[in-house]
C-alpha cells in the first residue's frame, strides 16, 4: 500500500491521497488482490459518472464512503481475474444467485440456465477489442451486489421472455393456435379529446410517487404489500395514497373538463364512459345489413 | 380499493419514459433505498412511466414478496382487502399479550428454580419405597409447596434427564458400607410423591441434602447420575455439607450437570439461568462441550457420557459452537479455530488471519449467527468477524 494514489477523473483528482488511502483500508480491496492505484481509478471513474464536475472534494469523499466500497472491491478484484477475489465471490454469491434466478424464473432449469448465463457473463466469456469484457465491471457498488446480481438477472429474464417471443417459430405459432387469430378489430372510435388532454394534464401534475403507485396498482396489478415493499412504507400508507390519488384524480379531471367547456353531466358522463366500450360500434353493430331479414314472413317463402 | 376512470389507466399505458433507462446499479439502490432524495425522485419518475423498469424492480425484489403474495393469494384477497386481523389495534394487542405470556413464563420460570432449588434434595424421593434405604430422621423439612413444586419441576424438566438424575445405584452397593468419593449424597425417606410412585403410604417426607460438587465439570462428565448414600453416611454428609442456602444453590449445579457442556460451549461460566434453558435443548441433536483437559468431546445420549474427538494434536481447545447439528466449529490455543462440516467426522483447520495479522491469545468464544457470520473472541479480548463461513476475516 503506497498511500500516495489518487484518483483520477475531473471531480475524483481533487480529493488528498490519504482520503483514498483511507477508502481504500475501509474496503479491504487488499485482501482480494487489488493494488491501492486500481481501486482509486474505479473511484475515480465512478465519482465522474455519478457527481457533477464542480463537485467539492467534501461531496466526492462523502460519495465514495456511501458506496458499498468491500462489494465494489471484490467485483472489480474479480473483474480483474484475481483467483482470491472469485474464491470469495463463489462463497458469497453463488447460492444467492442460484437463489434469484430460482425466484425470478420460478422453475429450476430455467433458473439454472438464466444463472449460467449471467455467470459466463460476470466471469467474462466474450472479447472485445482483445479484451475479455467482464460485467462485473459494471457494478458501481451504489446499492449491494446482491441486489446488482438480481436487477441483472431479472433484466436479463426480460430480455430472454423479449427474444423468446420475437424470434417465436411458425411451428411454434401454428402451435400456439396462432393460425387461428381473430382478423383485425375494426378501428377504434377515439374518445373525446377533451377527456385525454384532461386526463394527460392531470397525470403530468402528479407527483412521480403517486403516478407509481397508480401505475403499479392498476396497470400491473401488483398487490398493495409489494408496492409498499418497493417504496419502503407501510401497506395501509400505500392503501391510503391510493384511495386519496384515485379521488383527487377524478375530481382534477372533472375541473379539466369543466374548464374545458363540457357541463357537470357530460363530464361525469365522459368518465364514466369505458373507452374500451366506445371503441365499440355499437350502431354499426345493431344496424341490420340490407336483405338481411330477421324475420321470415308467414306464409312468404 | 377505489377504482380510477378507465381513461387514466389507457392513457397510463400510453405514456412513455423520457430518456434511457436506469442501470441495475440504480435500480437495485433504489430498491435498498440508497439513492440520493434527487436520483431517487428522477428513478420513481422514469419507473412510474416504464412498465419494464417497474418489472425488473418487481422481480428483483427479496423473495419475501413471493411469500406475500402466496399469503395474500391464500387469503383469497391478493391483498386489496384488509383483513380486520390486519388492523393496528390487533396487531398491537397480540405484541401486549405475546410480552405478557413471555413475562409471566419467566416469572414462573424463576419461582420454580428457587422452589426447586430449596427442594432439589427432594427429587430422591422419586426412587420406590421399596428401595428406599433406611428412614434417615428429616434434616429439612419440606416445604408446604414441595409436592407441587416437585411435579412442576419435573414437568419443565426432560424426562431422560430426570431419570437419569434420579437412578439410584443397587442397594446393595450402598446399603453395605461406604461410597466412593464420587458419589452425591441423597438419602431420604419416602414422601407422598414416592407413595404414588411406590404403591406405597409412608410417613411425611424428610429428605437429607446432596453433597455439593466440586465443580460443574465434574458434573458434567458424570455419567451414571448422581448416586445415594446409606443413612449411616449422613452424618458425615451433614459435616461435609455447606449451609442450607449453599447447599440448595449447588443442588442446581447437579440437576444441571446434564446442561454443563453447552454452557461451556459458549464459553461461559454456569449459570442457573442458563441451565434451566438448556433443558428444552437437551435433545434437539447431539451435544458437544470441551473437557478440562481441552479436548474436544461430544455426547449422543443426553449429555451422559461423554467421548473425546480427536480433532488436532498440540491443541487445547477453550470454546466449540454448532451452528446446525453437521455444522460445528471448534477454537482453542493459539488462535486454532477447526472448522466440521460433517458433524464432527472430519476437521479442517481454518486461519483466522488479516494480511499478516493473526489472533494473538486463545480463542474462547466462538458465536456463529448462521453458517457463514461469525464472530470468534480470544483471550486478549480481540474479536475476529467472518461474513463467509471463514474464509476471509476482519479484525477489531
Amino acid at each position: 500500500m503506497s498511500g500516495t494514489a489518487q484518483m483520477p477523473g475531473p471531480v475524483a483528482g481533487r480529493i488528498r491521497a490519504s482520503a483514498v488511502a483511507d477508502l481504500y483500508q475501509h474496503s479491504h480491496a487488499a485482501d482480494v488482490g487489488l493494488s491501492e492505484q486500481e481501486f482509486a481509478r474505479i473511484l475515480g471513474e465512478i465519482a465522474a459518472k455519478h457527481l457533477p464536475a464542480g463537485a467539492k472534494e467534501s461531496d466526492a469523499v462523502g460519495f465514495c464512503r456511501g458506496l458499498r466500497l468491500e462489494e465494489l472491491a471484490l467485483a472489480r478484484a474479480c473483474a480483474a481475474g484475481h483467483e482470491r477475489a472469485w474464491e470469495v465471490f463463489l462463497t458469497r454469491y453463488r447460492e444467492k444467485l442460484y437463489a434469484a434466478a430460482r425466484s425470478i424464473a420460478r422453475e429450476d432449469s430455467s433458473a439454472r440456465e438464466l444463472a449460467d448465463s449471467l455467470y459466463a457473463d460476470l466471469y467474462g466469456t466474450e472479447t472485445r477489442e482483445g479484451r475479455r469484457t467482464c460485467k462485473l465491471n459494471y457494478y458501481t457498488g451504489r446499492g449491494s451486489l446482491e441486489g446488482w446480481l438480481r436487477a441483472t438477472l431479472a433484466q436479463e429474464y426480460i430480455n430472454r421472455y423479449r427474444r423468446r417471443h420475437r424470434d417465436v417459430s411458425l411451428e411454434e405459432k401454428t402451435e400456439a393456435g396462432a393460425q387461428f387469430a381473430a382478423a383485425d378489430p375494426p378501428p377504434q372510435q377515439a374518445p373525446d379529446p377533451r377527456l385525454v388532454e384532461a386526463t394527460d394534464t392531470v397525470l403530468a401534475a402528479l407527483a412521480a410517487e403517486e403516478r407509481f403507485i397508480l401505475a403499479s396498482y392498476h396497470l400491473d396489478g401488483r398487490p398493495l404489500a409489494e408496492i409498499a415493499r418497493t417504496l419502503g412504507v407501510h401497506e395501509s400508507t400505500i392503501s391510503r395514497k391510493l384511495e386519496k390519488v384515485a379521488r383527487v384524480v377524478r375530481e382534477r379531471i372533472m375541473d379539466e373538463l369543466l374548464r374545458r367547456g363540457m357541463s357537470r353531466r357530460q363530464a361525469e358522463e365522459a368518465l364514466a364512459t369505458d373507452v374500451r366500450d366506445v371503441a365499440v360500434d355499437v350502431t354499426g353493430r345493431l344496424v341490420q345489413k340490407d336483405g338481411a331479414s330477421a324475420f321470415y314472413r308467414k306464409g312468404g317463402d | 380499493m377505489a377504482e380510477v376512470p378507465k381513461i387514466v389507466s389507457e392513457r397510463l399505458r400510453s405514456q412513455a419514459a423520457a430518456g434511457e433507462h436506469p442501470d441495475a446499479n440504480l435500480l437495485s439502490a433504489f430498491s435498498e433505498r440508497a439513492l440520493s432524495e434527487q436520483e431517487r425522485a428522477q428513478v420513481l419518475d422514469h419507473l412510474s412511466r416504464c412498465a419494464e423498469c417497474r418489472e425488473v424492480v418487481a422481480l428483483s425484489a427479496l423473495p419475501q414478496v413471493d411469500e406475500e403474495r402466496l399469503v395474500a393469494a391464500g387469503r383469497g384477497s391478493a391483498g386489496a382487502s384488509r383483513s380486520w386481523w390486519r388492523s393496528p389495534i390487533v396487531h398491537w394487542s397480540a405484541l401486549t399479550a405475546a410480552a405478557l405470556v413471555v413475562l409471566i413464563a419467566v416469572g414462573e420460570r424463576m419461582r420454580l428454580r428457587q422452589e426447586n432449588t430449596a427442594s432439589a434434595p427432594a427429587i430422591a424421593r422419586y426412587e420406590p419405597a421399596e428401595k428406599q434405604i433406611a428412614s434417615a430422621p428429616a434434616t429439612v423439612p419440606a416445604p408446604p409447596q414441595q409436592k407441587q413444586s416437585q411435579r412442576l419441576a419435573e414437568t419443565a424438566r426432560p424426562p431422560r434427564r430426570a431419570q437419569a438424575f434420579n437412578a439410584p445405584k443397587p442397594i446393595g452397593a450402598v446399603s453395605g458400607g461406604k461410597l466412593a468419593s464420587g458419589d452425591r449424597v441423597a438419602t431420604g425417606s419416602a414422601t407422598g410423591a414416592s407413595a404414588g410412585i411406590g404403591g406405597h403410604n409412608l410417613p411425611p417426607p424428610a429428605v437429607l441434602p446432596m453433597k455439593p460438587h466440586a465443580n460443574a465439570d465434574a458434573a458434567s462428565t458424570t455419567t451414571d447420575g448422581p448416586a445415594f448414600e446409606s443413612a449411616n453416611e449422613q452424618a458425615q454428609a451433614k459435616a461435609a455439607a455447606p449451609a442450607p442456602s449453599a447447599r440448595a444453590k449447588q443442588s442446581v449445579g447437579v440437576s444441571a450437570a446434564a446442561a454443563a457442556p453447552a454452557l461451556q460451549t459458549e464459553g461461559a461460566p454456569l449459570s442457573q439461568g442458563r441451565s434451566a434453558s438448556f433443558t428444552t435443548r437437551a435433545f434437539l441433536g447431539p451435544r458437544w462441550s470441551v473437557s478440562d483437559s481441552g479436548a474436544l468431546q461430544h455426547s449422543f445420549d443426553g449429555g451422559r457420557s461423554w467421548k473425546e474427538v480427536a480433532v488436532a494434536e498440540g491443541v487445547s481447545f477453550r470454546a466449540v459452537a454448532v451452528v446446525v447439528v453437521s455444522d460445528v466449529w471448534a477454537g482453542g490455543s493459539g488462535g486454532a479455530l477447526f472448522h466440521s462440516a460433517d458433524g464432527g467426522e472430519h476437521w479442517a483447520r481454518v486461519r483466522v488471519q488479516l494480511n499478516d495479522r493473526t489472533p494473538s491469545g486463545d480463542i474462547v468464544r466462538i458465536e456463529f449467527a448462521d453458517a457463514q457470520n461469525g464472530v470468534v473472541t480470544t483471550s486478549t479480548g480481540e474479536t475476529w468477524r467472518t461474513p463467509d463461513a471463514g474464509l476471509t476475516w476482519r479484525w477489531q
